[in-house]
């Protein structure tokens, strides 16, 4: 997918001007205490406010200043899969154990980037994951989930 | 005399044999994320991080710190060999190194970045130790008001020094002081942003977004630009270079030791900022300055000289006042902390051992580097040949098991794959996800400094330009002001821009 480079940038200006201003409405809502003896909300609120002006700026220079539409390469499928395999990684981590985890992540990324097929991806994803199981468990310490029906 | 008896002492601590295999493992380590395109100082210091939690603090921050400067060394090699440079701070070797390697003289190139790697590295060090324990007396008397001054400093001047706009820059900042708010107020400890999670009254951390911003993103980048390489192998006995080459290269490895020394105590991106000034000045001084471009040895000298001497620079804000001048030493501050040892101005009185102990490992390291390095340099070249599809998965999972290890909560992974994705857009938005970074890390002693100076002052805002620390900062704030704008009457900006248009 490609995407205006001046696009992006305004979007992503956008975004911060509402990540500024929901930390602002979340932090006035924390005890600000006054100007001389400032409490909690105070420096978030600051910062929320002072974010959405940063970028407001940003956004209108933008808008403003006529740029070449430089296009942007934004993603493509191995980038949204690498993305979605790390995060479902993490949710499954405890939950399925450490081997489980780490073959089904590793096997959908070889899939998916190298040219092993399934059966050598299957293979390669079980190898790798007991190896490392072994090496960072065993030998440096490192404590890993079990598999759920094995550990308490 | 005090310092060489110290120095000494340091060297016995870290000649000891489990040190030493701990500084070779770090520099190894180093010089392979060096070399692999896609791997930096920074990934490879993230990567390494948790599986320094069961050594001593000074093993652990001896192997880190062998990482940092082992990356720089390894960056060289794939810009002279592949015309990729291993890590930003290697763009401009990329230049004169790859031509001169395409005229069959990439021995000599790589030999004189090795040298001259080892010149700074080392002359860097010893400005270390001289500057170190001198400031750190003068830090050790500065109060809150001072100590805030100083954060606002340092993220004045990242604005300022950055690469990109400097109104994304601060955007960059103010957003990584927000963050650096979110957990328990560390002085009313009202919880703040935590949503009524208890995961999230500690912050978020630190590890796990560092590792999505600068790890995960860049794999994922790569996983779009990665080209098919072409390597130029160099044989042994092309390393030495000609009287000549050293000749031509002694100025330029002088100039670009001080410019790197000096440019390492500027946070930011100075290590990269170095090498283009670097070269800039070569360039400016050159006899034949049309010739660079075309496998001048002098603009691998230069720049590959000041890449590495602003490693023991870069240390002295980290070592003295506690503040991380660019990422890669932002992670070494959080190594550090979470061995318990607090960097700042009590660590030379508190931790004489870690102190003393990292800089005798520094000059160790470069020695190592030097030795290990040139021998080694067809086995790295291989490493190249790992296909990006193998090397991807790999580096995520030993990322996963690494932030694992830190805190047992597979949620940071998560964060990990979140911040990942976040890291990807804001690059490809051209905002440097480094400001942001460096802002976490002082947010809470900024905050927590100011509202203590007011406590101290009633109320009474004076107190942050009051006081003669408080006044030098104010001045130093306004004299890099002027700064910024001489370099870009003398064009440095320009340069910069032109020459990594041409790479």
């Amino acid at each position: 997918m490609t995407v205006s480079f001046r696009r992006l940038e305004i979007a992503v200006a956008i975004a911060f001007i509402l990540l500024g201003a929901f930390a602002a409405w979340e932090a006035a809502r924390m005890p600000l205490g006054s100007a001389a003896m400032p409490g909690p909300g105070m420096m978030p609120l600051a910062l929320g406010v002072l974010l959405m002006l940063s970028s407001a700026a940003l956004v209108i220079l933008d808008w403003k200043a006529p740029q070449p539409e430089a296009p942007v390469l934004l993603g493509n499928r191995q980038v949204a899969l690498t993305v979605a395999a790390t995060i479902i990684a993490g949710l499954l981590f405890e939950r399925a154990g450490f081997l489980v985890t780490s073959t089904l992540f590793l096997f959908v990324m070889l899939l998916a980037l190298s040219t092993l097929g399934w059966w050598r991806s299957l293979l390669a994803s079980v190898a790798a994951s007991v190896a490392a199981l072994y090496f960072f468990q065993k030998l440096l310490g490192v404590n890993l989930p079990p598999l759920p029906f094995l550990g308490s | 005399m005090e310092a060489l008896t110290s120095l000494l002492q340091g060297f016995s601590v870290a000649l000891r044999p489990d040190n030493l295999l701990y500084c070779v493992i770090g520099c190894l380590w180093g010089t392979v994320v060096g070399v692999l395109p896609g791997l930096g100082p920074l990934a490879g210091l993230t990567l390494l991080l948790p599986l320094t939690y069961q050594l001593d603090p000074t093993s652990a921050v001896i192997m880190l710190t062998g990482i940092f400067y082992g990356a720089m060394y390894g960056g060289s090699t794939t810009s002279i060999l592949v015309r990729i440079p291993g890590e930003a701070a290697s763009i401009v070797t990329c230049i004169d190194g790859h031509e001169m390697a395409k005229q069959g003289r990439a021995g000599p190139a790589l030999m004189i970045a090795a040298i001259g790697s080892f010149i700074g590295g080392t002359v860097s060090v010893i400005g270390l130790m001289l500057f170190a324990p001198p400031l750190a007396k003068v830090m050790l008397s500065i109060g809150p008001a001072a100590e805030f001054g100083l954060m606002v400093l340092a993220l004045l001047v990242l604005s300022f020094v950055s690469g990109g706009k400097p109104l994304k820059t601060f955007a960059m900042v103010v957003v990584g002081l927000l963050i650096s708010t979110i957990g328990v107020d560390l002085i009313t400890a009202y919880p703040r942003f935590t949503f009524g999670r208890i995961d999230l009254t500690e912050g978020i951390s630190f590890v796990a977004i560092a590792l999505g911003l600068f790890g995960v993103s860049e794999i994922l980048i790569n996983l779009e630009e990665i080209a098919k390489v072409k390597v130029i192998r160099p044989t042994l006995r092309s390393l030495v270079p000609r009287l000549k080459d050293l000749k031509d290269s002694a100025p330029a490895i002088g100039r670009g030791t001080i410019i790197g020394f000096v440019f390492g105590f500027i946070p930011g991106i100075s290590h990269v900022i170095s090498t283009f000034v670097s070269y800039a000045v070569e360039r400016k001084l050159s006899k034949e300055p049309e010739k660079f471009g075309t496998g001048k040895i002098e603009g691998v000298a230069g720049p590959e000289t000041a890449n590495n001497a602003t490693t023991g620079s870069a240390m002295i804000p980290l070592l003295v006042l506690g503040i991380p001048a660019i990422p890669a030493t932002a992670i070494l501050l959080s190594a550090l902390q979470i061995h318990g040892v607090q960097p700042g101005p009590e660590l030379l009185s508190k931790h004489p051992d870690v102190f003393w102990g990292l800089i005798a490992s520094m000059y160790i390291g470069n020695v190592v580097l030097l030795v290990l390095n040139l021998p080694l340099v067809g086995l790295f070249v291989n490493l190249l040949r790992i296909k990006y599809a193998y090397l991807a998965p790999g580096v995520l999972l030993v990322s996963m098991i690494g932030i694992y290890s830190v805190n047992s909560n597979a949620g940071e992974i998560a964060i990990m794959g979140v911040f990942g994705l976040i890291g990807y857009l804001l690059r490809k938005a051209k905002f440097d996800p480094a400001p942001l970074l460096l802002a976490i890390v002082l947010g809470d002693r900024m905050e927590v400094s100011l509202r203590r100076a007011l406590t101290i002052s009633n109320g009474d805002w004076w107190i942050l330009v009051q006081g003669a620390t408080s006044k030098i900062f104010v001045g130093a704030v306004i004299l890099l002001a002027v700064l910024q704008g001489a370099a870009w009457i003398f064009g440095f900006r320009r340069k910069m821009a032109e020459d990594a248009e041409r790479i």
